[in-house]
Formats: C-alpha cells, structure tokens, sequence
C-alpha cells in the first residue's frame, strides 16, 4: 500500500524549473530522507506535499485518510501561547478540542516535555522549541511526518539525542494507528549521515543547473542498516560506507 | 533610570520655566503674552471650579472617543481582514477622509448632530480612528508566512486563524495605532469643542476673545496632562498584558 505517489511533478518559478517531471512513490510506514544541494527543490517538495504551495504540473496521490503534520526548520512557534497552548494548534481544526487533554498529556511526556507545560518559548532553550514543534505535529496523529531540516540549528549533542528519540517515536507510532501501521515520515536534510541514520530509504537530488530544462534526476539508495538504530552505530563500518555510497550516488 | 530618563526631560522644565520666571521678574518680557509658571498657577487656582468643569467635560470625551475608535476601528479592521472585498471597497475612502483637516469638517457636524457631545465625539472620532485602523491592518497583514502556512498546514478556519494568530501577532501593531490615536482623540476633541461648545475647546475660544493668555496656557497644559494620562494609562495596560504574555518581546518603551 502507499501512502502517497507524485506523478510527474513539476515546480516552476519564473520559467525556470525548480524540479521537473518527478515521480516518486512511498510505501506506508517507510522513513524516507530527501537530501540535496542548495536551492535544488527539497524544501519546495515538501511544502507541496503538504498543499501549502501549489505545483505547476502533475498530480499528488495522497492514501485516504492522510493526516499530515509538518515541522518546520524553524520551530515557529508562537512566542505569547505557552507550550501547552502551541502544540494544541495542530488540532485547532479539529472539532472536539476539549476532549483531547490526556493525549496531550501523554505527547508532552513522549518529548519529555512536560515539566515545561506552561513554559513560554522564550524561556526553552533551541533544543526544547524543537521538541515543542516535533510534539505539536505528533498531537495531530499523523499519518504522513513532514519534516524540513528540523535539526539543523541544534548542536550535535542535541542533535543526536533527537534523532534517536525521532526513530523511537516513529517505531511506536504503529501502536497509535488504526491500521498498525507506523506513521510515514519525509524529512529534508542536508547531512547525509542523518539520512543514512534515520531513514530505510535516502533520496537524492542531483543538480539540474547544468541542464534546466531537463527532467530532475533522482536517485535512490536503500539503507539495509539494523532497524533498531542507536548513536554507537555511527562508528560501525556498515554506516560509514552507506554515507560513502550516498555520497558517490549521482556522480558517475 | 533617573539620570537617563528623568532628569534630562526635568532639566529642560526648570531652564524653561525658570528662565521665563527671571525675565518676566527682570521686566524683558510682557507677562500678558508670556505668563511665567508662577501666573498660570495663580490663574488656575483663581478660576477653579471654572477649569474643573472644562477639563472633566474634556476628559470624558477623550476617553470615550478614544474607546470609540479602538472598538469600531479593530473591529473594522478584523472585518477587512476577513472579507477582503470589504477593504478595497471601503478603505480608500478612509485614507480619503483622513486627508480632509477635521477643523474644515467640524461645522458641517455641527449642522448636523447640533451642539454638544454628539458633535465632539464623532469630530473626536474621525480624527482618532484612522491610525487604530491603518496600524492594526499593517499588524494583520504582517503574519510571518510560515506561521501561516503552519495554520494552513492544520486546516484551520480562517477565523480561528484571525483569533489565535493574525490578532494576537499583530498587538504591537494595535497598541502603537491606540498610542497615536490616544493624542489625536483629545486634539479631535479640542476641535469638536472649538465649533460644539464645551470643555477646555470652548474655554479656548472664550479666553481667546477676551485676550486672556494665561488661560489659553493653563487650557494647553491641563490637554497635555489629559494626553500624558492617556499614555501613562496605555504603558501601564501594556506591561499588565505583557505579565500574562509576551506578545512582543522585542519591544522597549
């Protein structure tokens, strides 16, 4: 089953191609890690995946239902709601707010936030807001994570400490869905050892300066890395040659 | 504090009104048309009750026109921000009337509303209504994008969207509009009061024909200690709310 297809889609800015006749097709569950240059369209995609920018051409095939929560690079969180109040946005749309109080009890746990309920942003360190962010979009019980380099302002011991929480809450996530399935996430990166160390499956981007009137090329590599990650993994050699791999992908 | 904020303004007074109070005493300057602090003192407490009535009358119409325009103007502001077609239909007309001197536009209210407080509220209104509407717009508008695709993102109404982020992210916006508008309420007043007949405006106007400068001057400060409470009154409001939330954490009055 998949979660979502994108057929043959395009962004255009201006006459020029952002990415051009792109096909991609993810399977439900999968945590799958779009990486790139600069400017190549990562983000754009992902705004596109979740309706907030339109495409020029082509089709998105969401599965029916796809809940979709998106964190953003920033946390943007709204600096006069405490933390309680800003992960409750996610579910601002939905009509029965006021029974959702032990669901929200249990996400704050979950992001280990919950000394921190009637906190203010401004008094969270960069870590926290993150946590605050990943937590409102987890409220909303996603089916599809979006994910736009959300760790890329941390320090690395931050950093780290979240990624592994990340691959702990998707692992748990099949237990909150109906379907047993665990939620599917799309996360932007520019490290390419994040992606080899998150996700079952890296994308890659591959510039199309040279030619933009091209299609985009991508290209794919599946990490066959075991399924319970932890951070001593980072020294094995199995994961030095993914990044390695990844990083040759495109060039020849 | 004291000798950062305090003492300079404090040092200007006493060379003011020190300086006027010596060349008044050394005979330079004509105390009819230059009355030191000394006079206007005197003045006041020799007309009182006359000044107390003016200044309450007064008082009351700037306070409640500044009401007035902060409820109709946010409230017309909100609803231009909900139905765009709203505000291209009617805001041109607002900047319009806002480039219209209210002393022109005065008698006409007169002719209309007659004498008294209708006349001095709305001649109030129209002059104090525009900044709390133009700033609260600018403040509705200025949504950080991604806050907004974040509410889009959710699928959240478009007036849960206005309540719980376009409002609350344009505060700082609204309370520099209030603060603009709360000197204009009282200069809309004084005007409404010049052709309408009441309060300090009146005063004004009397003392003026009968050449009474003092009581011009004691007229002016007590209009100034009407704006000066205003804003004292909004700075105050504005650190009670920022206690609750911090709205704007980057904002320094």
């Amino acid at each position: 089953m998949d979660r979502f297809s994108l057929i043959n889609v395009s962004k255009r800015y201006n006459q020029k191609f952002l990415f051009k006749d792109l096909n991609l097709t993810s399977q439900k569950g999968e945590f799958l890690s779009i990486v790139g240059p600069s400017g190549c369209g990562k983000s754009t995609l992902l705004k596109c995946l979740a309706q907030i920018e339109s495409l020029s051409s082509g089709q998105i095939q969401l599965s029916d239902p796809c809940r979709v929560s998106y964190v953003f690079q920033d946390p943007a969180l709204l600096p006069w709601l405490n933390v309680t109040e800003n992960i409750k946005i996610s579910i601002l749309g939905s009509s029965n707010l006021k029974t959702q109080d032990k669901k929200i009890q249990e996400t704050l746990s979950l992001v280990k936030l919950t000394p921190y309920a009637k906190s203010f942003p401004h008094q969270l360190s960069g870590g926290m807001k993150m946590r605050v962010s990943i937590a409102r979009a987890l409220l909303n019980t996603p089916d599809l994570l979006l994910m736009d380099e959300p760790f890329a302002a941390l320090d690395e011991t931050i950093r780290f400490e979240l990624q592994e929480e990340l691959l702990e809450i998707w692992e748990n996530s099949k237990n909150s869905s109906k379907d047993k399935q665990r939620m599917n996430i799309v996360f932007v990166t520019h490290s390419q050892s994040e992606a080899v160390f998150l996700s079952q499956r890296v994308l890659k981007f591959i510039s199309s300066e040279n030619n933009p009137d091209k299609s985009t090329q991508l290209e794919f590599l599946n990490v066959s890395l075991p399924t319970n990650r932890h951070r001593s993994l980072r020294k094995t050699k199995d994961f030095l040659d993914t990044i390695d791999q990844l990083a040759d992908l495109g060039s020849s | 504090m004291f000798f950062n904020r305090i003492f300079p303004p404090l040092l200007a007074f006493i060379v003011y009104f020190f300086g006027l109070e010596f060349l008044a005493f050394k005979g330079i300057i004509d105390t009819q048309l230059f009355p030191p602090l000394s006079l206007l003192i005197q003045t006041f407490f020799s007309e009182e009750n006359t000044f107390q009535i003016a200044l309450k009358e007064t008082f009351i119409h700037s306070a409640l026109s500044l009401v007035a325009s902060f409820t109709l103007g946010l409230s017309l502001s909100l609803l231009f921000s909900l139905f765009s077609y709203l505000k291209r239909m009617i805001f041109p007309y607002a900047i319009f009337f806002q480039t219209v001197p209210i002393i022109a536009i005065a008698p006409l209210l007169v002719i209309y509303l007659g004498y008294g407080t209708p006349t001095i509220l709305s001649s109030a209104i129209f002059v104090s209504i525009f900044p709390i509407i133009a700033n609260s717009l600018i403040g509705l508008d200025s949504t950080k994008k991604e806050l907004l695709d974040l509410f889009k993102v959710y699928d959240v109404s478009a007036a849960k969207t206005l309540f719980y982020l376009k409002l609350p992210a344009a505060y700082p916006y609204i309370y520099a509009g209030l603060k603009i508008s709360s000197g204009l309420a009282v200069i809309g007043v004084v005007a409404g009061e010049f052709v309408a007949g009441s309060g300090l405006g009146n005063l004004i106007d009397t003392a003026r024909t009968q050449q009474r400068i003092d009581m011009v001057y004691v007229c002016l400060i007590l209009l100034a200690g009407i704006g000066l409470f205003f804003l004292l009154v909004l700075r105050f409001i504005n650190f009670i709310i920022h206690l609750k939330r911090p709205f704007n954490l980057d904002y320094k009055e």
